[in-house]
C-alpha cells in the first residue's frame, strides 16, 4: 500500500480522504449500498473525486474502504479497499501507467491489450456488437444462465465470465478495452465507433483487478444513464436511488475536465501478487455480521 | 410452509430440493464482474442418483430445504431384500433397499450403528462407520517369498466381503477395514 501511495505521489497525483458516509446510495442497478446513519456507506469514492476534479484539483487519488452490500464470497467482501485515481486526458495514457504500475508493484510483465470485441468473439463465436440481442439470451441460457437475462448487457456480462473471464487466468495481465456499449458504466463512448465506450478491465492471474473509464462529462447523457440504472432497478424489483445532486451540479457548473479514472481492487491485487486463491489468505480481518 | 434457504446462506453440507430431488451442496462459489449481476455457482450431489452436478443461481434467489435427517441407528437384519435399522431413541424401525448403501451393506453386521439419512421419513443413504471390525471365516494359507501378487491375498470376512490382506493373516483372527476405501488397516487382538 506505501508502494501504491509512492508510484502515485511521485506521478504528481495529490492524495485525499473522501466521505465514507454520505446521503445518496450509487446509481447502479448491480451494487448494493450498504445502509448507515440514516445514509449510506460509499461503494468508491467515484463521486467525491470527481466533484473535486470539477472544482479544480488536477490529479488526484484516494486508497480508502469500501463497502457492497450482499458481496461475499472467496474473492468478495462486503468491506474491502479500493485505490482510485484519476489524470487529465484520454485514457491510453491511463492505460501505459497502469502497465507500469503493475510492473513496480507487482513484478507483472508487460499487460497484453485485447479489445472486448475481439476476445469475445475468439471465446464464444459471435460478435458482441452485432450480434441480436434474443441471441446473446438465449447463449446465455445455453451455457447455464439461470432464466433469461435481464437484458444485452446482462447476457454479454454473463458469457464473458462464463466464457472469456477463464482464457484470461494465464499469462501476462490483460488489459480489456473498448466495452460494448450497454456496458459502458459512466466511460464514454467511442468515437469511432458508437457501439463500444471507453471503458477498460485489468484481468490477471484469474482476477478482476481494476476497472478504469475515459471519463464521461455531459451532464445530460449521466442524467440518461442514471435514468436508465432506475429504470433498471424498478424492472428488477430493487429501490430506486436517487441521483447524487451534488455531482450533478458539478457537472453542470464548472464541468467535469476531460479525464480519465481507474478504481484498483488492493486486496485482490495481493491476491494475484501471492498467486493466493482466497482473500482470506491475504487479509487479516473477514469480519461477518449475519 | 416450506423452509427455504437463499443463496447468501448456501454452505457446504446444506441439503436443498434442485430438480425434485434431494441434494447436498458440495462447493458454492460468489461470482459478480464489477459492475455485473452477482451470480452463484453451485455444484451438488443428487443424493438419490449420485450424480454431482453444477448450477448457476441468481444471488438472492431462493430454494426449499430437504426433509433430509441424518440418524445415528442400529442394524439389526436383513431379509435379503431389505435391511432394517432400528432408531435406538425411538424404538422405530426402518427398512432400507440395496440402493442406499452404494456397495456399502456388505461391511453391515448385526447390531453396529450406522449414519441412516431418512429423507421424508423414508431411508435414503446408509453410511457404515469408517471403520469395522470384522472376522476372516476362510483365506488361503499364505506361501512366503511369494511376490509376484505383491504380498497380498484374498480373506473372506464374516459378513461375506472380500477383501485384500497381506499373507501372514489367517482364519479367525479379526481386521481393521476402511470402509471407505474398502482396505484392510491392521490387525485387532481380541
Amino acid at each position: 500500500m506505501g508502494r501504491l501511495r509512492d508510484f502515485l505521489v511521485a506521478r504528481g497525483y495529490l492524495e485525499v480522504e473522501t466521505p465514507l458516509l454520505g446521503p445518496f446510495p450509487a446509481p447502479d442497478r448491480h451494487l448494493e449500498s450498504v445502509p448507515a446513519a440514516d445514509g449510506f456507506l460509499h461503494t468508491s469514492p467515484e463521486f467525491a473525486l470527481k466533484r473535486l476534479l470539477a472544482a479544480g484539483s488536477g490529479p488526484v487519488f484516494s486508497i480508502a474502504r469500501a463497502f457492497r452490500g450482499g458481496e461475499v464470497g472467496p474473492r468478495h467482501g462486503v468491506e474491502f479497499t479500493i485505490a482510485e485515481w484519476y489524470r487529465m486526458g484520454p485514457l491510453d495514457g491511463l492505460l501505459r501507467e497502469m502497465d507500469l504500475l503493475l510492473g513496480d508493484l507487482a513484478a507483472a510483465p508487460r499487460a497484453r491489450v485485447g479489445p472486448y470485441a475481439e476476445l469475445f468473439r475468439e471465446a464464444v463465436g459471435v460478435d458482441p456488437l452485432a450480434a441480436p440481442a434474443d441471441m446473446l439470451r438465449r447463449l446465455a441460457e445455453a451455457h447455464g444462465h439461470p432464466g433469461p437475462p435481464d437484458d444485452r448487457g446482462g447476457a454479454l456480462d454473463f458469457l464473458f465470465t462464463r466464457l472469456v473471464e477463464p482464457g484470461l487466468a494465464t499469462g501476462p495481465p490483460t488489459f480489456v478495452t473498448r466495452f460494448p456499449a450497454p456496458l459502458a458504466a459512466l466511460a464514454r463512448f467511442s468515437e469511432d465507433d458508437p457501439r463500444t465506450a471507453e471503458r477498460f478491465e485489468v484481468f490477471w492471474r484469474g482476477l478482476e483487478l481494476a476497472n478504469g473509464y475515459d471519463e464521461l462529462q455531459d451532464p445530460v447523457e449521466h442524467r440518461r444513464r442514471f435514468a436508465a440504472e432506475n429504470e433498471a432497478r424498478s424492472r428488477l424489483g430493487l429501490p430506486r436511488a436517487t441521483p447524487d445532486a451534488r455531482l450533478i451540479a458539478a457537472l453542470e457548473g464548472p464541468g467535469l475536465p476531460r479525464c480519465s479514472g481507474v478504481a484498483l481492487g488492493v486486496d485482490r491485487l495481493v491476491m494475484a501478487v501471492l498467486r493466493a486463491g482466497t482473500l482470506d489468505e491475504v487479509v487479516a480481518f473477514r469480519e461477518t455480521t449475519r | 410452509m416450506a423452509i427455504t434457504y437463499a443463496t447468501n446462506e448456501f454452505r457446504t453440507g446444506l441439503k436443498v430440493l434442485l430438480d425434485g430431488d434431494p441434494c447436498v451442496l458440495v462447493r458454492c462459489e460468489f461470482v459478480k464482474p464489477g459492475k455485473g449481476q452477482a451470480f452463484t455457482r453451485i455444484q451438488y450431489r443428487n443424493l438419490k442418483t449420485g450424480r454431482v452436478l453444477d448450477k448457476t443461481l441468481r444471488s438472492g434467489d431462493k430454494v426449499e430445504a430437504a426433509d433430509v435427517v441424518d440418524t445415528e441407528m442400529q442394524f439389526l437384519y436383513s431379509d435379503g431384500s431389505e435391511w432394517h435399522f432400528m432408531d435406538p431413541n425411538s424404538y422405530e424401525q426402518y427398512p432400507a433397499r440395496v440402493e442406499a448403501f452404494g456397495g456399502s451393506e456388505k461391511w453391515l453386521q448385526q447390531g453396529v450403528h450406522c449414519n441412516v439419512t431418512l429423507y421424508n421419513g423414508a431411508v435414503l443413504l446408509v453410511s457404515p462407520p469408517h471403520f469395522v471390525e470384522l472376522q476372516v471365516v476362510e483365506t488361503e494359507p499364505g506361501i512366503r517369498g511369494d511376490t509376484a501378487t505383491g504380498g497380498s491375498k484374498n480373506a473372506t470376512l464374516e459378513t461375506g466381503a472380500v477383501v485384500r490382506v497381506p499373507l501372514f493373516i489367517e482364519a479367525e483372527e479379526t481386521l481393521r477395514i476402511d470402509t471407505r476405501t474398502g482396505e484392510y488397516v491392521a490387525r485387532v487382538k481380541r
